[in-house]
């Protein structure tokens, strides 16, 4: 049995039923990205029209500009925390992985042990003594904050990740290339590091997922308003004099989701292994 | 001459245990260099902190000013606070209703798309789109879908006279818990879909096609024999929802601000307001320490499953 319809003469059916709860699935997508090209008085009209009749790009221009463009300072944000987060999440992962596989390290075990075992912690139960630390180190309300808690949180996963990639490789590789004369840091940037990048894949996308999608951590360590990220601006819009204006909420999520979409549909195996496998460890 | 060169090259190439030795005796500072960076943002951002949370709990920790030592002062306030112990149950209903659900439809999920069909791949990534969608956007989209007086479900549910009267869905916990629990269902159905689906396939044609000669029908092989040879990836996708429900917050936070009047405040959303809010960090410790010790006894749960996928 493949599946509930797989027999070949039920091939149709399998097709009917997956097409109507594909759907049903897609159906909340539509209704807001219907409502984000509506005029505000078209979205109160009753009965709801779902293709709107006055097509507009109102509520897109409108979030960038309201409050002085605060909208795309809030996108810049999680950019740059997700872009320096991916970088430093794989470039540190790959080290610690190289190491803990290929070379020689006193208590390398119980190093990785006790790296592999916050892997059952939930980052929730550390932002109380995390605050208490990042305000002892003047860090409240700064981006590297953000960074370094990201990176800390997704590294357990990143070296687990990699060091089982860097298992995979032969260690007659490495010792190839030291008796032709590479060092050890050119052996792990030349030859083992190109040949493990669906890790490296894996691990990229699961940290970008992460911190694109990350609201807690930013809602706690920068509640400025210069600094706050995505998740947490349209949050304040929502609760503020935006609240019901559902146009331009609608519109604020879209951009939100858009990029990591976008992201899923290119890279999909990556997507699905680096989610499963980072949650699953 | 040069063959005999070429020889002893090779010769001392293919000796290692020279070398293993001298690997084994001496560590190389460089060597180290490679895991430093890893091990010292673990110690000081994950292990320091673990253990500075289980300190703080035993101190009435204010944000500012001195900080005094009250022993078990804050787990024994934590017995007489309702909210608390409110959170916690409501929390617990939560999890109760989100995890079979989740089970349920991701199982049909992956039973729909176990197959080699050319149009798989799309609905897979259909069924699994939500899931890549942060949770602030994912519940300002149904906040809207909600809404009492323009959203369009009650738009149909009045239209298919289904409900009289529009429904104030976010209004009272009785409709915003499960108007939220149908939610987390959409968004998150997809993950256990892709969890399953790996179990699914790891099961052997043969046994379906051994069942099928014994004249056993369709439901039959389900119940008979893909539920018992699923218990492994059934067990781990379950851990994954309920420690998942555990620390549900975002979502009440963005749909019902945890009202009204706590009715909808989960023990993350009691702890974040305790600590952030009032500034209660000692307080908020303690909690988070139960909360955490809730956790781990899942998490244990989770990596025996793993071990040790018979044994339950």
């Amino acid at each position: 049995m493949r599946g509930l319809f797989s027999d070949l003469q039920n091939h149709k059916l399998n097709y009917i039923v997956n097409f109507i709860v594909a759907f049903l699935f897609l159906v909340p997508f539509l209704w807001i990205v219907s409502t984000s090209f509506k005029k505000s008085s078209d979205i109160v009209k009753y009965p709801p029209e779902w293709i709107p009749d006055n097509f507009t790009f109102d509520n897109y221009q409108s979030i960038f500009t309201l409050q002085n463009g605060v909208f795309l300072n809030y996108f810049l944000n999680s950019a740059i925390l997700t872009i320096s987060t991916v970088l430093i999440v794989t470039l540190v992962g790959a080290f610690a992985g190289y190491g803990f596989s290929k070379l020689n390290i006193p208590f390398k075990n119980i190093i990785l042990m006790l790296i592999l075992v916050t892997l059952m912690i939930p980052f929730h139960g550390l932002l109380i003594p995390l605050f208490s630390i990042m305000k002892g180190l003047n860090l409240l309300n700064t981006h590297i904050a953000l960074v370094i808690i990201y990176v800390t949180f997704q590294l357990p996963f990143a070296v687990f990740m990699l060091k089982n990639s860097f298992d995979a490789l032969p260690n007659s590789l490495r010792e190839a290339a030291l008796i032709d004369g590479y060092s050890d840091i050119q052996t792990f940037l030349k030859i083992a590091l190109p040949l493990v990048w669906p890790g490296l894949a894996t691990v990229a996308i699961f940290s970008a997922y992460t911190t694109w999608n990350d609201f807690l951590i930013a809602l706690v360590f920068a509640n400025s308003n210069e600094l706050k990220t995505l998740n947490v601006g349209l949050t304040n819009l929502a609760v503020g004099q935006y609240g019901t204006n559902w146009g331009l909420l609608s519109s604020g999520s879209i951009i939100s989701f858009i990029p990591i979409i976008l992201l899923f549909f290119f890279l999909q195996r990556y997507f699905i292994s680096g989610l499963t496998s980072g949650s699953v460890k | 001459m040069g063959i005999a060169t070429n020889q002893q090259v090779q010769v001392s190439i293919k000796k290692p245990v020279k070398r293993r030795n001298f690997k084994l005796r001496k560590y190389k500072l460089s060597h180290i260099c490679f895991i430093l960076p890893a091990l010292l943002l673990n110690l000081i951002f994950f292990v320091y902190p673990f253990i500075k949370s289980f300190i703080m709990s035993f101190y009435k920790w204010p944000i500012m000013g001195e900080s005094t030592f009250i022993g078990l002062t804050n787990y024994l306030n934590l017995l007489k606070d309702g909210t608390f112990w409110s959170s916690l149950w409501f929390t617990a209903k939560y999890t109760l209703i989100v995890t079979p659900a989740l089970f349920l439809v991701g199982f049909i999920l992956a039973l729909l798309i176990n197959n080699r069909l050319r149009a798989t791949s799309f609905f897979r990534s259909v069924y699994f789109m939500p899931v890549v969608i942060s949770m602030v956007s994912c519940s300002l989209m149904w906040l809207w879908i909600y809404n009492d007086l323009y959203g369009m479900l009650n738009y149909y549910l009045l239209k298919f006279h289904i409900i009289n009267e529009p429904i104030v869905w976010m209004g009272q916990a009785s409709t915003s818990l499960p108007a939220i629990s149908f939610m987390i269902t959409w968004k998150m159905a997809g993950f256990t879909m892709v969890i399953l689906l790996s179990g699914l396939q790891s099961i052997s044609e043969e046994v379906y096609e051994a069942a099928k000669t014994d004249g056993a029908s369709k439901w039959q092989q389900i119940l008979y024999i893909t539920i018992p040879l699923l218990k492994p990836s059934i067990g781990l996708s379950l851990v994954i929802s309920v420690i998942g429900s555990v620390l549900a917050f975002e979502q009440f936070l963005v749909m019902t601000h945890g009202g009204p009047s706590n009715s909808t405040t989960t023990v993350v959303h009691h702890i974040y307001n305790t600590s952030f809010k009032y500034f209660n960090l000692g307080y908020g410790s303690a909690m988070t320490f139960i909360l955490l010790v809730i956790l781990i006894i899942f998490s244990v749960f989770q990596v025996k499953m793993m071990r040790d996928p018979a044994g339950n």
